[in-house]
């Protein structure tokens, strides 16, 4: 008994130090990331990306979109793409045997035809059953291929794209006007970028007309609310800082440009898995440290992909339990780079913080919801240790959440409204009381579940953009 | 342990405190500079537009004297009236542009500008090299070429953008010749640095090409292509024969560009080059260029071993006049790639 006592004494009180050192740390993080958005607006000032917008000189870029059943917002995010300040691109839209009518949808809104174009190997893939493309809508390449995932989707868009630089975009987002040139600037200015990424965010209850976000709001559902608040904090300062170390591990799905020949080199993304964002930027590093070439893996907090939050709490726990599965799938894969001088910033900082924190953290903190409040009840704990470990713990969450609002207040501005910032600060007082600890649960579910799900997406509902202000 | 957590506390109620207070702090300044900015901005538009307008010396240095006046003592001010002289800027004639440069002197936005210069962040510099072009201070020229060995990318490429504004051939050709290692910027900013050039690109191009390196020199050759410039011919065949693949391949797609069918023998031969990207570079030029004589020998290309040089010679040779015959006799032929490449370009252009 002594010894089980012991334990829950020395475990409440790893876990109290781990919970503020994990906070501290992502405090610390925002502090990198406020001189690193201080650079970039002030580099922005300079910027000529404006003078390459009709530019024939400026990079051409194949955009590619993967689409599995995406019925219900696949013309609005074409519409959207169509309307991209921007030179020369083409767009792919990969549709990866949807069982509903995606395909159908795009040939009908666009008038497609099947063309019989040669496509070159560079990646495996499963087959292609067909190309399609309209002299009306040039740009638009449909590739209707059987299903294989959403990195088989990306790998067969690689084989198709005609450009040196193709872009990865999910097909229930929608771009602003000059993201893609604001991201593919970088590929102008310094060379040896392989890969950027640019911001998500949220665009629930926000309108939407013709693929341009015409108004921006809060959503009414609490769930995405909660939501932008996260993504606010993981991009504006998590990524952000990782970035300025050159060691940023994820270029999300949804919105990334990369150097196509550097992906084939690395043999394109891994089929089958759930987390081919995370595996493409990790297998880069790891080629680019290894034969110890010089490049760039860079994020940006400005270039705008708006996307959709699962506005349910199943949505959510299916996303989160994704996730961390992908993230578990991958840091178990590339093991070999953890603390690994040769890998830099790389092995030595980026992924034991993804091992400890992103990977860990919700199992210890769950487990300190647990034997704190048990080492206090068997009296180990006296009540004000107790109680200024919760406040602690529950303001150093929220300072980093207000951080993050106040980032963006400073930088881009996007909610204009006071009544939408104080609704955002409340939802960053109210995340750590009940969504972050209900978050911690999927996530554990995940890597609970990390040997049945690491191959099957699972599916998450759409809604359609809200197209009028009527609505 | 109690000392530290109490620590704890009052340090993340502190931030949170901070945080709130800077996020109401910033929507309050935000918003009054939003006002601010845009009665700014309709008083400068007001006095620029008259100035622009006025044709008297006399006229233009009182209101010169007007707008000096109102955006003295104002940082905001002086940003704003930069920001919106460069869209007049952009508006005016060529003959008008000399009318920036004086409100420029005659604002103080020139003295500015040389701050910005001599002073040590790289922000400034990249900043004060971008005006210096949008407004033509060739005055402060020599300032800018100091910061020629900068290592900021943003600096250098302003500079350079600066000095093709300012059509100073001399200079950009001084940093083009120098060691291209020195200048990492992609080619395609290079190529729009010299796409920018205010002044005879044919005489910046001869003047440059033989003393920069091959690298320097493809940049060269490409943003001349895009241009034409067929007096830049012998140029391009010259070094076509280089031992740089780029090159070569720029080279090819410059001729290509002169639209002259007097060198389609060149690229004819350049289908049988070591290299297949500059196969499929030729085999693309002659879509050009090309006239019946290239037929033969696209159609042999068309078998090469290299997707791209088969699908670039498949897709000229159904474009010459006469090759689609020529193509359509290949299709039934034993070589199962060929074929397949022409069918691909044929579908793509019914």
């Amino acid at each position: 008994m002594y010894i089980f006592w012991k334990f829950i004494l020395y475990f409440s009180s790893f876990c109290m130090i781990y919970t503020i050192a994990i906070n501290l740390f992502y405090n610390g993080q925002m502090l990198v990331s406020v001189f690193d958005l201080f650079s970039y607006l002030r580099k922005m000032k300079s910027s000529d990306y404006k003078r390459y917008i009709g530019s024939k000189n400026m990079i051409p870029i194949s955009i590619i979109v993967p689409a599995y059943n995406e019925e219900k917002t696949i013309v609005d995010n074409i519409k959207s793409l169509l309307a991209l300040d921007y030179y020369e691109y083409e767009i792919i839209v990969v549709n990866d045997g949807s069982k509903d009518s995606t395909r159908d949808k795009i040939i009908e809104e666009f008038g497609l035809t099947l063309v019989n174009q040669p496509v070159k190997r560079s990646v495996q893939t499963k087959d292609i059953r067909g190309i399609y493309r309209s002299p009306q809508y040039e740009r638009i390449i449909l590739v209707d291929k059987e299903n294989g995932g959403k990195a088989d989707a990306l790998n067969a868009g690689i084989n198709v794209s005609s450009y040196p630089i193709f872009a990865s975009i999910d097909a229930d987002s929608i771009l602003e006007n000059e993201a893609l040139i604001k991201l593919t600037m970088i590929f102008v200015e310094h060379p040896e970028t392989v890969a950027v990424g640019g911001i998500v965010r949220l665009a629930n209850g926000s309108i939407i007309k013709d693929g341009k976000l015409i108004d921006m709001r809060i959503p009414k559902s609490r769930i995405a609310s909660f939501q932008i608040v996260e993504y606010l904090r993981a991009f504006l300062t998590g990524r952000t800082s990782l970035s300025r170390l050159n060691s940023i591990l994820i270029i999300s799905g949804a919105f990334g440009a990369f150097n196509k020949s550097a992906v084939i080199e690395v043999g394109g993304y891994k089929a089958n898995t759930i987390g081919e964002d995370m595996d493409i930027i990790i297998k880069l590093h790891e080629k680019m440290k290894r034969e110890k070439r010089k490049y760039k893996i860079k994020f940006l907090a400005d270039p705008i992909c708006w996307t959709q939050a699962p506005e349910s709490l199943n949505d959510l726990r299916v996303q989160r339990r994704r996730w961390q599965i992908g993230l578990f799938d991958n840091l178990i894969a590339y093991r070999g780079m953890l603390f690994r001088k040769k890998y830099g910033a790389v092995g030595l900082l980026t992924l034991p913080y993804y091992w400890l924190f992103e990977l860990f953290g919700p199992v210890v903190e769950f487990l300190g919801y647990i034997f704190i409040p048990m080492a206090y009840l068997f009296g180990l704990l006296e009540f004000n240790t107790f109680l200024i470990y919760f406040i602690v713990a529950f303001l150093l969450g929220t300072a980093l959440s207000m951080g993050s609002i106040l980032l963006e207040q400073i930088s881009f501005r996007k909610y204009t409204s006071f009544k939408d910032i104080m609704r955002l600060v409340l939802f960053a007082l109210l995340e750590n009381l009940g969504y972050r600890q209900l978050t911690i649960l999927f996530r554990i579910e995940g890597i609970l579940k990390f040997r049945k799900g690491r191959h099957a997406w699972g599916s998450i509902k759409r809604k359609q953009f809200v197209s009028t202000e009527s609505k | 342990m109690t000392n530290t957590a109490m620590l704890l506390l009052w340090i993340s109620l502190g931030l949170s405190i901070v945080f709130f207070l800077a996020i109401v702090g910033t929507w309050i300044y935000s918003y009054y500079m939003k006002r601010t900015t845009e009665k700014t901005n309709e008083a400068l538009e007001q006095m620029l537009g008259t100035v622009f307008a006025l044709e008297g010396y006399e006229q233009n240095i009182v209101i010169s004297r007007k707008l000096l006046g109102y955006v003295r003592n104002s940082w905001l001010r002086r940003e704003l009236l930069m920001k919106k002289l460069v869209e007049f800027a952009d508006r005016l004639p060529e003959e008008k542009q000399r009318r920036v440069g004086r409100i420029v002197e005659e604002t103080e936005i020139h003295a500015y500008l040389a701050r910005l210069l001599s002073s040590s962040s790289p922000f400034n510099h990249a900043l004060a090299c971008r005006y210096i072009g949008d407004f033509r201070v060739s005055s402060l020229r020599e300032e800018m070429l100091k910061l020629k060995d900068s290592r900021s990318n943003d600096v250098l490429y302003n500079m350079l953008l600066a000095l093709a504004k300012l059509g100073d051939v001399e200079g950009l050709s001084a940093i083009l010749s120098a060691n291209s290692s020195h200048i990492n910027l992609s080619f395609r900013a290079v190529v729009e640095v010299v796409t920018a050039f205010k002044g005879s690109k044919v005489k910046l191009i001869e003047q440059t090409i033989d003393h920069c390196d091959d690298y320097m020199r493809g940049i060269l050759i490409k943003a001349a292509a895009d241009e034409g410039h067929p007096s830049l011919t012998p140029v391009y065949v010259k070094y076509s024969s280089s031992d740089n693949k780029n090159l070569r391949i720029a080279c090819i797609r410059a001729i290509a560009e002169t639209k002259d069918s007097e060198n389609e023998s060149h690229l004819i031969g350049m289908l049988e080059d070591s290299e297949w990207e500059v196969r499929a570079a030729a085999a693309k030029g002659l879509e050009q260029i090309g006239t019946d004589k290239s037929i033969p020998s696209l159609g042999e290309a068309v078998k090469d071993k290299e997707w791209w040089v088969r699908q670039n010679a498949a897709s000229s040779l159904v474009a010459l006049p006469g090759g689609r015959k020529y193509a359509e006799s290949i299709i039934k032929g034993e070589d199962r790639f060929a074929s397949e490449a022409i069918v691909g370009v044929l579908e793509m252009s019914s």
